[in-house]
């Protein structure tokens, strides 16, 4: 089911990337426009998803997911890594980094409270350090300027 | 024997041992910072670049090119131990560096690693010393069409690399064909897939993708299994490759230095491409092509190697006509 859905999706990505391609123009009077090459891309992309789709309706493909903790595990690791993606521009590397690591530490480890703070602490001030002072890297920063 | 007087000069100028202890330091920092995912040997070189501004114009080179050198070999430990390539052009060590490290044999895959950058590089420059005004003249005359099939020949040589199902394999070379569409057209300056966002006018980095693709993926793979990390932890035995390996390994070493050398010169033609070539022509060359992606030594070197060469060829077109080879 899955696959099938999978396999519709990369349909309908390679439909859109191509039409949009097209609104782009493909060729012109001095030779390939913008849109030939996504164009092509979308093309292909949606071609070898009805491939795919046909195939996966005649073989028995089942993918192998996690079930049970293991898809928690999984799950929690996806969260926190959007969480940090989102709340980065808002509370800065430093804030954001400290917090995805505990609730990772906690959830995904199953790491004791003060192990996970203690650890996530360090952590973070190693890297802000590494990265920030020694390297030079503009990490992004919060309202409190760090 | 104008080239070898040339050389002579250079080894005049650069053995004292100011020089020689900025190349160690340089060689040194460049690994510590190729290591870190992420920070490849370009913002290595932009981040510690203000070190040269107190030494000689000499030192100063000496100390730029091992970091750079440095770097670029330092994306392959993590790569090997890890899964998680430092670079992009390191995207390929991951293929059989890390299964070597699963299956005990990181030090080896180290070890090859290290002594084929030397060996190729070294190669590289010897070269580029007698030959890159001839080969830099013939390839600075490389125009789009060259490069367009350069470019095609990259694509062909990865979808040859796919063991899996050839018809996915495609699926996701088209995909990437569409994520380095993102941003402004180079030629057009027309924006695609941009939808207004300022921040994907910019396009979206390939390290990025790699990491994500790479690191992501292996962390949730670890996560599912309860395993606490496929760092290699064991204490790293055996550097010094066997005899076994050095016979598995000598010819590769010398293809991808050749190769890595020739598309250096090319501008555009960097070592990811070289990386990606060199190692589809190993697996056709190979007797057992099956074992490519599984832990094969001979995946190492066919990666590792041509991402080193590139550097002496690439600074040929960059010395000649202030163009870089490589980004």
């Amino acid at each position: 089911m899955f696959e099938r859905a999978l396999n519709a999706f990369w349909i309908l990505l390679g439909a859109a990337a191509a039409a949009y391609a097209w609104t782009l123009g493909l060729i012109g009077a001095s030779g390939p426009e913008s849109g030939l090459f996504p164009f092509l891309a979308g093309l292909i992309i949606m071609g070898a998803g009805v491939v795919l789709l046909l195939r996966s309706a005649s073989e028995n493909t089942a993918p192998d997911f996690p079930r049970g903790d293991a898809l928690w595990r999984v799950l929690g690791v996806i969260a926190g890594l959007a969480f940090m993606a989102i709340s980065i521009p808002f509370l800065g590397f430093a804030v954001a980094g400290f917090i995805t690591m505990v609730i990772l530490l906690r959830t995904v480890e199953k790491s004791s409270w003060w192990f996970s703070l203690a650890l996530a602490l360090v952590a973070i001030v190693v890297v802000v350090w590494l990265f920030g002072r020694i390297l030079g890297m503009a990490l992004p920063r919060g309202p409190w300027g760090w | 024997m104008e080239a070898i007087g040339g050389l002579l000069t250079g080894f005049g100028v650069i053995l004292t041992l100011d020089n020689l202890f900025f190349c160690f330091l340089g060689s040194l920092i460049g690994t510590l910072v190729g290591v870190l995912p992420g920070v490849g040997p370009l913002a290595a070189l932009a981040l510690l670049l203000p070190i040269t501004f107190t030494m000689t114009p000499v030192g100063g080179m000496v100390m730029l090119a091992s970091i750079f050198y440095g770097a670029m070999y330092g994306g392959s430990t993590t790569s090997i131990l890890l899964n998680i390539p430092g670079k992009a052009a390191s995207v390929v060590t991951c293929l059989d560096g890390h299964q070597m490290a699963k299956q005990g044999r990181a030090g080896a895959a180290l070890g090859i690693a290290a002594i084929g950058s030397f060996v190729a590089g070294t190669l590289g420059v010897i070269v580029m010393t007698f030959f890159a005004p001839t080969i830099a003249a013939v390839a600075i005359r490389f125009g789009p069409p060259e490069n367009f099939a350069l470019m095609v020949l990259g694509i062909v040589c990865t979808l040859f690399m796919i063991t899996g199902s050839p018809v996915k394999g495609a699926l996701m070379v088209a995909l990437g064909f569409l994520t380095a569409a993102v941003g402004i057209d180079v030629v057009n300056g027309r924006e695609r897939f941009t939808f207004g966002s300022v921040d994907l006018s910019a396009g979206i980095e390939l390290l990025a993708v790699v990491i994500g693709l790479f690191g992501v993926t292996e962390v949730l793979s670890n996560v599912e299994r309860v395993v606490k990390s496929t760092l290699v932890a064991e204490r790293i035995r055996g550097l010094w490759p066997t005899l076994a390996d050095w016979r598995a390994s000598w010819r590769p070493m010398l293809r991808g230095s050749g190769l890595g050398f020739l598309l250096g010169l090319v501008p555009g033609g960097g070592p990811v491409t070289a990386s990606f070539m060199s190692y589809a022509l190993e697996k056709r060359l190979s007797a057992h092509p099956d074992g490519f992606g599984k832990g094969a030594i001979e995946g190492v070197p066919a990666r590792n190697r041509p991402t080193t060469p590139p550097l002496p060829a690439a600074s040929s077109p960059c010395f000649r006509s202030a163009f870089p080879a490589t980004r």
